[in-house]
């Protein structure tokens, strides 16, 4: 259904350098599909999830690829035909749902101005539909959150007035970047089992950002691993955690803690260096070389491409290939 | 007992809202009592808004509590005379601070900030000073030449070092850190984690580690204090945090943890989020509106920790 092919993002910092926050990244979306995005602070997942909705602002620019919905390429879009897709067709759920909503209006009025955009209704047949939206994310007392100020909610209840306002125009596909980050756990337990849910029963395709593995597990059916701008691997969801090939999965899932008491001798395995080390330098070889514990000769010049190994199971290291 | 180092009794915070003529108090912390021994990692959990972070404003004693008393070494420090000054007890207590990037003053060399708890102390020579920063940045995985750089040339893992070696390098009795992990990236958590369980073994610290996070407090403490709504819940040991939890909140934030391995989603235990706001309920259970097993007894019962068996107290009478 949404296919990202070869997607390469660039910041203009000082000419003649550039930087590539994405850097040749291909996912692909299937008809009700659950695919997450998994990866650190800076790694371009924001980046590759915003290019989606053309909404990258300079210096930053989409210099190749191209994005196809359906049979369309949205890069090729005029303003125009995009803006009939963004907000309809393909939505998006932000992280800090206080940002992402207007301060200043009633969240009647926000709804009632997201569908007024898209649809041709009477002003009653928009009540309605809000009334039942809202119905649907489990908000209890409607009447009374349609009159107040976001900062009049509570976080959990802001997120689910975000998520009743991605899919109040029944979209075919919703970004959720980071939509639990900000909450406490007991609450982002009831905004995953919500997503859950509608996404069965809409029929729904999610691109569901996270640097949570733990999230990403419970949610998704297939998962790419980003790092430093590029795929590193991508697999179906239970086999990504039972069997990692690439070194950062799996460093990232050995560090996880997994109910383990210091004094069970167990030590937390920690990644050395930091992502910015790989972010430096000489921009030759792959993209995970100053970290790696099995770097070799062959990562520093070479960048591996992403090696197939089973039907989706897609791994970009050397080692896992066998090839060092 | 000998080696408790601090004593926090019955205390209470109330908050006035700031509405002109409101008399009502946001109860931000309603009798909360535990000790610490030395050397112990304690861990507060609980979700935003439950009162975590005033009880380490109040622990050390940037707001003072609206009643209770809190001892340290025997000495009451909310009405401390003379002899025991504020000053000697911020020697003792020191806190690192969630987010890296706040908390470092930007305009100041590393080993400014580093000399800053050595000089006010006044029990180093100046020369002491730079030989005891040179010693210990490598302690905490920083290098030699780092001490002339300003704080944003470093990453996010980087400065939360330095803030780590700023509270422990002039010999606290206490660290107070108040989510010093969730501001990270998970592959630096695990090694900024790892950090502060070395360093605490290695100088034998005794940390109160308040976060949210249990599968993180479960792995660094001794013992975990669960509150809710400005009130303990349950008190237990961090190595049976996960098998012998009793409290229903306890059982519901373990349930909340995402697990990894395999997309088998569990339901989570339901709570709702329309909390009653307890602002005007000071009778019965605070987590009774959310909580699978109340009932009409709830509304009435006083909140006093039973104990379970040994180290271990639950608030809750029913389960």
């Amino acid at each position: 259904m949404l296919n990202i092919n070869n997607l390469t993002v660039e910041f203009e910092e000082e000419k003649p350098r550039s930087k590539k926050v994405v850097n040749g990244v291909s996912i692909r979306i299937k008809e009700s599909e659950v695919v997450a995005l998994l990866g650190e602070s800076g790694c371009g997942k924001s980046m590759t999830a915003l290019s989606v909705l053309k909404l990258i602002n300079k210096p930053g620019r989409i210099t190749s690829g191209s994005i196809i919905y359906k049979g369309e390429d949205l890069l090729k879009l005029s303003k125009v035909n995009m803006k009939n897709i963004r907000g309809k067709k393909i939505t998006m759920i932000f992280q800090e749902p206080m940002t992402a909503l207007n301060p200043s209006l009633s969240i009647g009025y926000q709804l009632n101005e997201a569908i007024k955009i898209h649809n041709k209704l009477k002003k009653s047949e928009r009540r309605k539909k809000i009334i039942e939206i809202l119905n649907s994310v489990k908000i209890a007392n409607v009447n009374n959150v349609l009159r107040s100020f976001p900062y009049e909610l509570s976080g959990g209840l802001r997120q689910r007035v975000m998520i009743a306002m991605a899919l109040i125009n029944d979209p075919s596909l919703l970004i959720a970047d980071e939509p639990t980050t900000s909450l406490d756990v007991t609450i982002q337990a009831e905004i995953l089992k919500l997503l859950i849910e509608k996404k069965e029963e809409k029929n729904l395709s999610m691109l569901f950002i996270s640097h949570d593995l733990g999230v990403v597990s419970n949610i998704s059916d297939r998962i790419y691993v980003m790092y430093a701008g590029k795929i590193v691997e991508s697999a179906p969801n239970n086999e990504l955690f039972n069997n990692p090939l690439h070194p950062y999965t799996q460093a990232l899932i050995k560090s996880y803690p997994k109910k383990v008491n210091k004094s069970d001798g167990v030590i937390l395995y920690s990644l050395k260096g930091s992502v910015f080390d790989d972010l430096q330098g000489v921009m030759e070889g792959c993209v995970f070389k100053e970290r790696c514990d099995y770097c070799k000769e062959m990562c520093l010049k070479a960048e591996p491409e992403l090696f197939k190994f089973h039907d989706e199971h897609f791994s970009a290291c050397f080692k896992s290939a066998g090839i060092i | 007992m000998d080696d408790e180092l601090l004593k926090v009794e019955d205390i209470h915070k109330f908050y006035k809202k700031p509405t002109i003529g409101n008399k009502n108090y946001i109860k931000a912390l309603n009798g909360v009592s535990f000790t610490v021994k030395k050397g112990e990692v304690v861990s507060v959990v609980g979700e935003s808004g439950c009162g975590k972070s005033t009880l380490a404003k109040l622990i050390l004693k940037i707001e003072e509590p609206s009643a209770g008393n809190i001892y340290f070494k025997g000495k009451d420090i909310v009405n401390s005379d003379e002899t025991f000054s504020n000053k000697k007890y911020w020697q003792a207590v020191k806190m690192i601070f969630q987010d890296p990037y706040s908390s470092l003053n930007p305009r100041w060399k590393i080993k400014t900030i580093l000399a800053e708890p050595l000089v006010l102390s006044k029990k180093y020579k100046s020369s002491e000073i730079i030989d005891l920063i040179n010693n210990s940045l490598e302690e905490v995985g920083l290098k030699k030449s780092d001490i002339n750089k300003f704080p944003h040339e470093f990453s996010g893992g980087q400065r939360q070092r330095i803030a780590i070696l700023r509270a422990i390098i002039s010999k606290p009795e206490i660290v107070v850190c108040d989510e010093p992990t969730s501001a990270l990236d998970v592959s630096i958590r695990a090694q900024i984690i790892n950090l502060l369980i070395n360093l605490q073994k290695k100088h034998r610290l005794t940390y109160i580690f308040i976060s949210h996070d249990l599968s993180i407090v479960n792995y660094i403490s001794d013992r975990v204090i669960v509150i809710y709504m400005g009130q303990i819940m349950e008190i237990l040991r961090a190595y049976n945090l996960f098998s012998m939890a009793k409290h229903p909140y306890t059982k519901a934030l373990i349930d909340a943890i995402p697990d990894i391995g395999g997309k088998e989603f569990k339901k989570p235990i339901s709570l709702s989020d329309n909390l009653i706001l307890t602002d005007n309920v000071l009778r019965g259970c605070p987590f009774r509106g959310r909580c699978n097993y109340s009932r009409i007894e709830c509304e009435g019962i006083n909140m006093k920790l039973i104990k379970v068996e040994e180290e271990h107290y639950s608030a809750c009478p029913f389960v």
